[in-house]
């Protein structure tokens, strides 16, 4: 499916998601501030902080959000001091809902939302 | 006091970089970690650390907690802006904040999982750690042997002439110390799926200039596939080591084009344990081929003799000179009209030559021959 800029839950740049990018498809992970998830949970560091550029991260990860295919990943991220009691969530996605490429580390994604994307379908993960 | 960082590259992402390495202007290593983070205010700590204390760190020798809690030198650093060039001032607590520390038990297995293992032979055998991974549109984890082949032979030619471009440029004294098989040669150790990963070594010296003689010929090799926007910058870097060096780098990227692959190019060294890394792809290959199309003579090696002609053969086109400076004999070709006139034996010349190498398409041996361009009577105007 190609996606036009207006599928995207916020504005990217040309090129962006790249070629790379595959249509998101199966059960990530992410760690979130709220008990229950919200869409300020899933925002975009663009989004979040739209003045703040950081060194070696291009504008278009910027405008991504970070998931992991390993829910381990995100409970060893959560020993970090910024991310301590952050809470765990389970996300089942499907190409509808975004693209995705892998980012850094082997099971870290960066996913570019669509506004086909659903909070109320996240669940806490246990 | 305050200190300028440079971000290398970023170890823990998550929606922004948790854990990253960074250097200061004298290129001493720093690990940063992000303490704390409210409505996207971010708040880093940065320790000071040697090569081999991260080294043992990645490899999960040493513990995160400790690594901040108890760094080599004792004094942290703060800064919430990562920008291109970070200012970074000393903290002014005795102790870090057990809040700004990670809890205990924080694995880098997984997190840099193909750092790991390079970091981890770079520990073992002491010296640079190469990682040559090739893909084609197969998808399979292989490609056409003929064309592993043919780049393995042509990188390890890049390397070999890049550092005899540079020593015989900058050190041209110590050539003959430096220029010698292990200096130059990378031995390949062990293949894993992923890509085709080729793992390799060398086993250059370590202590000339302060670094490996094959980190030269590894920089240089990133240098010249530089996805440079700038061609003139390319054109630069490609000029340094114009030659044979760039006929094998256009040999690699004709392999590429033909096959359609995508080379990653992964080194590290025990002098900082940073991983660098290049990607030649399709389009980048198409730019440095347009380049070295347009800039022809960046593939001719070219030769200066000075010396007496020992033989001169206008009927056979043929030539013989004694190097005075090799103390040595090469024999070239040239036409008879450039031969004519010459005196063997008793006058000296400068005689610039290309030299072509021709392979032998059985043995594969290579010959050298040297074409006669220009010339010159020593004393003579």
């Amino acid at each position: 499916m190609q996606n036009t800029q207006d599928d995207w839950a916020a504005v990217l740049p040309e090129g962006c998601p790249p070629n790379q990018a595959v249509p998101a498809n199966g059960t990530f992970y992410r760690l979130i501030r709220s008990e229950t998830p919200t869409n300020s949970d899933f925002l975009s560091q663009r989004e979040g902080a739209p003045a703040k550029k950081f060194s070696n991260v291009s504008e278009c990860i910027a405008r991504s959000v970070s998931i992991w295919s390993n829910s381990q990943k995100c409970l060893d991220v959560r020993k970090l001091p910024g991310m301590k009691h952050r809470i765990l969530v389970q996300i089942d996605l499907t190409p509808v809902d975004g693209k995705l490429m892998q980012y850094g580390d082997i099971d870290h994604y960066s996913w570019w939302r669509t506004k086909n994307f659903k909070v109320e379908a996240v669940v806490i993960f246990s | 006091m305050r200190i300028t960082l440079h971000i290398q590259h970023h170890i823990v992402y998550y929606d922004v970089p948790q854990l990253s390495l960074a250097r200061d202007d004298v290129g001493t290593n720093y690990l940063c970690l992000l303490v704390s983070e409210i409505d996207w205010q971010c708040k880093y700590v940065a320790v000071q650390t040697s090569a081999q204390r991260l080294a043992a760190l990645l490899i999960d020798e040493v513990d995160l907690r400790s690594f901040f809690k108890e760094p080599e030198l004792h004094t942290w650093f703060e800064f919430e802006d990562m920008s291109e060039e970070i200012q970074a001032r000393v903290s002014e607590f005795d102790m870090i904040p057990d809040e700004y520390l990670p809890d205990s038990g924080f694995k880098f297995e997984g997190w840099v999982a193909e750092d790991r293992s390079m970091l981890e032979h770079v520990t073992r055998l002491n010296n640079a750690v190469v990682q040559l991974s090739i893909s084609d549109r197969s998808k399979d984890h292989g490609i056409d042997a003929r064309a592993l082949g043919d780049i393995l032979k042509n990188y390890q030619s890049v390397l070999e002439n890049s550092l005899r471009k540079i020593v015989n440029t900058h050190n041209k004294d110590k050539s003959t110390e430096v220029l010698v098989p292990n200096n130059y040669t990378i031995r390949a150790f062990a293949a894993t799926p992923g890509s085709l990963n080729i793992h390799m070594y060398s086993t250059s010296d370590q202590n000339i200039f302060g670094e490996s003689i094959m980190e030269l010929g590894l920089k240089k090799f990133d240098e010249i596939i530089s996805d440079s926007n700038n061609n003139e910058t390319l054109t630069v870097a490609l000029r340094t080591v114009k030659g044979h060096a760039v006929s094998s780098l256009k040999r690699i990227l004709d392999t590429v084009l033909r096959e359609d692959l995508t080379l990653i190019h992964r080194w590290c060294t025990p002098k900082d344990f940073v991983i660098s890394t290049k990607v030649i792809d399709n389009p980048l290959a198409s730019n440095i081929m347009k380049l070295l199309q347009e800039t022809s003579d960046l593939g001719i090696e070219q030769r200066t003799f000075i010396g007496h002609f020992e033989k001169i053969d206008v009927i056979n086109k043929t030539w013989r000179i004694f190097d005075i400076n090799e103390k040595k004999k090469f024999r070239g070709i040239a036409s008879a009209d450039q031969l004519s006139g010459l005196t063997a034996k008793t006058k000296n010349y400068v005689v610039e030559c290309d030299e072509v190498l021709t392979e032998h398409t059985v043995s594969e041996k290579e010959d050298v021959t040297y074409v006669l361009q220009s010339v010159k009577e020593i004393g003579k105007s």
